[in-house]
């Protein structure tokens, strides 16, 4: 009972943090260029979060972070408008809705189809905000079994699986993860004053700042791309009238037991690092397909085949948010980046974020679930005036975005050396990107290695060798790490030879679109 | 060999370079300075090795392509190169440009040549340059006090 009070005023607390000021107008910020964000196909939230967290972090912590999460809470929402309207999706993440989404649009019913994307939207989050609830007091439990060591494993699970699940190739992805590590550990080794592969080059002294990689890594692709491709969207005359408002709502309600599994589902995968949101939407939408008793119907128009895409793509980021604010294991690099802002904060990850500083974790939830609710309103209300964005052309867009992300890279050391470090990375990331050499592994590599080289060195420093042995936390994780990292193709190549088959190599979900997975 | 994988090759080497570089620049630290470094290269080294014998004894690995009505074709052939080296000139430009005159005038310069170089209209090429103009020099150095680095230009005239 106590125990139930407790979270209750943390939630209630939470929601108050949300309405404050300056806490809501910046979230409202943050919404407005997520919906923008997703409404042009080629960005999407991760350059969003490249851009926008120089500025977070000049912010109180609450503050910029509900200033972040406002942004890609919502970035997911209007990317459906493109998708529905026009049928290419804003952002990957929308690829499953336009397929049933869009010949809605082509019948006449794209308001009906939209509504129901957006309440869908809004459902998912509030049943993914219930799980977190449910599941509270098992992970408040749970958190204080963990030491130094149980972390280190944690934080090793999670760069191991995504390195293995972004991407077709679990080599690649290790490669990717142990190349963030490496570039995470760049600094001024100031317990032996020598400079660890930093050499004589003073600006990597203090390490390689996050935000010149990021941009430089998946927005100069981006950018490249959308300029090579010369135009986002092709001019088309499209109905953009709003419509089919109640019909969405009642196709909702009709639904709400596919929605619950969809955003389980969704939940899920973001709560998996390096799953993220197209393997949340595609979940959902098997899911939809699976338990419906006319499985045709979709892709042909079937209402279903928006609402479970769209509840498992929303509800996949408080999902995202539990580990790594509990755990300090991103599910995404979205998340990995709002890891490295709340550690910039002071804000740790542990058992403070669900005892002492729930109150802020359940703000944070509160943020994505109340941006999503407004997300959907404006959207509703400014749908004629929004498709226009998609019709942006590149040649106005890339100037103007290169301009803004060069901008942006400078502004966490302002110095030259960052506007050298982007063009490396963009460079390296062209080349990534079109080698399907996976890029989140790497970034979550370059902001997990700070965190995993003190525990590692707390580990050794607190318990000797001993943790390896001694602790059987340590070895349960281990045998996650085996079982969930390595032993699937091991088997997959043990079944390939006793079927005399080369081993394909399994993907995650079978379609790679184009833009990235955040 | 394909572009690609020429590409895909020369990754390969880069990274068995940075896993024998980073055992070998930290080999004199403490042991406990050594370890996560040690560790990171030693994955690092353990999966090139194993993805380079894999590629060598069962073939290339495939290279999944983009798909879907959004998709950029990729640049590795001849005639998508042309495409990428003029943009790549562009992006150079713009960094040239804001090493020597700084971003208050390199950026909304890049942005007014760009949009006029794409055949887009004058007033279309002024409001993206005033526009990147109003955000660096109202936003962020009056607003937000944003220090921006200082151009070369500036001590090449003794500023």
């Amino acid at each position: 009972m106590e125990e139930a009070l407790i979270i209750l005023n943390a939630a209630v607390s939470g929601m108050f943090h949300v309405f404050s000021w300056p806490v809501f107008p910046m979230m409202m910020i943050g919404i407005c260029v997520g919906m923008f964000l997703g409404l042009v196909p080629g960005l999407g939230g991760l350059i969003g979060f490249a851009l926008l967290i120089p500025f977070a972090l000049a912010m109180e912590p609450i503050t910029g972070v509900a200033f972040l999460l406002g942004m890609s809470a919502v970035v997911t929402q209007t990317d459906t408008i493109p998708a529905v309207i026009l049928g290419v999706p804003g952002t990957s993440a929308a690829m499953a809705t336009s397929l049933d989404g869009y010949p809605m649009a082509k019948r006449g019913e794209a308001g009906r189809a939209l509504c129901a994307s957006y309440y869908a939207s809004i459902f998912g989050t509030i049943v993914a905000a219930g799980l977190f609830i449910l599941l509270l007091p098992i992970l408040r439990a749970v958190i204080f079994a963990f030491g130094q060591p149980e972390f280190f494993m944690l934080i090793l699970l999670g760069l191991m699986l995504a390195g293995s699940l972004a991407g077709n190739s679990l080599a690649r992805g290790l490669i990717m993860a142990g190349f963030g590590l490496l570039l995470a550990m760049v600094t001024l080794e100031t317990s032996i004053g020598a400079p660890r592969y930093a050499g004589e080059i003073i600006y990597l002294w203090e390490g390689i700042p996050l935000i010149p990689v990021v941009l430089g890594l998946f927005a100069i692709p981006e950018v490249l791309d959308l300029a090579r491709r010369g135009t986002t969207i092709s001019a088309t005359t499209v109905d953009t009238r709003v419509s089919g408002l109640w019909a969405g709502l009642v196709d909702n309600l009709k639904n709400w037991w596919l929605i619950i599994r969809a955003s389980t589902l969704g939940a899920l995968a973001g709560f998996i690092p390096g799953l993220g949101g197209q393997v949340a939407e595609w979940l959902a939408y098997g899911t939809a397909v699976a338990s419906d008793k006319d499985p045709s119907s979709y892709g042909k128009g079937n209402v279903r085949g928006v609402i479970a895409p769209e509840a498992g793509t929303a509800a996949q980021k408080p999902g995202a948010l539990v580990p790594t604010v509990v755990f300090g294991i991103p599910g995404n690099a979205g998340m990995a980046l709002t890891l490295s802002v709340f550690l910039i904060f002071g804000l740790t990850p542990g058992p403070d974020m669900i005892t002492s500083k729930l109150d802020v974790t359940f703000g944070m939830i509160w943020v994505i679930v109340v941006a999503n609710i407004i997300a959907a309103v404006l959207a509703l209300v400014l749908q004629r005036w929004l498709i226009l964005i998609c019709y942006l052309r590149a040649s106005i867009l890339v100037p103007i975005v290169l301009g803004t992300m060069l901008t942006g890279a400078t502004m966490a050391n302002q110095s030259f050396g960052d506007v050298a470090l982007f063009l490396c990375f963009g460079f390296l990331g062209y080349l990534f990107k079109h080698t399907d050499w996976p890029r989140v592994p790497l970034i979550m590599g370059l902001i997990m290695g700070g965190l995993a080289e003190k525990y590692l060195f707390l580990s050794f420093d607190l318990h000797g060798a001993t943790w390896l042995w001694n602790r059987p936390l340590v070895w349960v994780i281990a045998l996650v790490i085996f079982l969930s990292v390595f032993f699937p193709p091991m088997l997959r190549h043990y079944r390939a030879k006793r079927h005399g088959k080369a081993g394909a190599p399994a993907k995650v979900s079978g379609v790679k679109v184009s833009g990235y997975d955040e | 060999m394909s572009g690609a994988r020429i590409v895909d090759i020369a990754l390969t080497v880069f990274f068995l370079a940075v896993g024998v570089f980073a055992i070998t620049d930290v080999r004199d630290f403490p042991f406990q300075d050594q370890l996560f470094p040690f560790s990171a290269a030693g994955l690092i080294l353990i999966c090139v090795l194993i993805y380079g014998a894999r590629q060598f004894i069962t073939g290339p690995l495939e290279i999944e392509q983009e798909t879907g009505a959004n998709a950029t074709k990729p640049p590795f052939t001849r005639e998508q190169i042309h495409t990428v080296i003029p943009l790549a000139v562009a992006i150079l430009v713009l960094v040239v440009g804001v090493f020597i005159f700084g971003h208050l005038i390199a950026v909304p310069a890049f942005a007014f040549g760009y949009i006029l170089l794409r055949g887009e209209k004058l007033w279309i090429a002024i409001f993206g340059a005033v526009l990147l103009f109003a955000f660096i020099w109202g936003l962020l150095i009056n607003v937000m006090e944003v220090l921006m680095p200082r151009p070369l230009i500036m001590d090449w005239l003794g500023l």
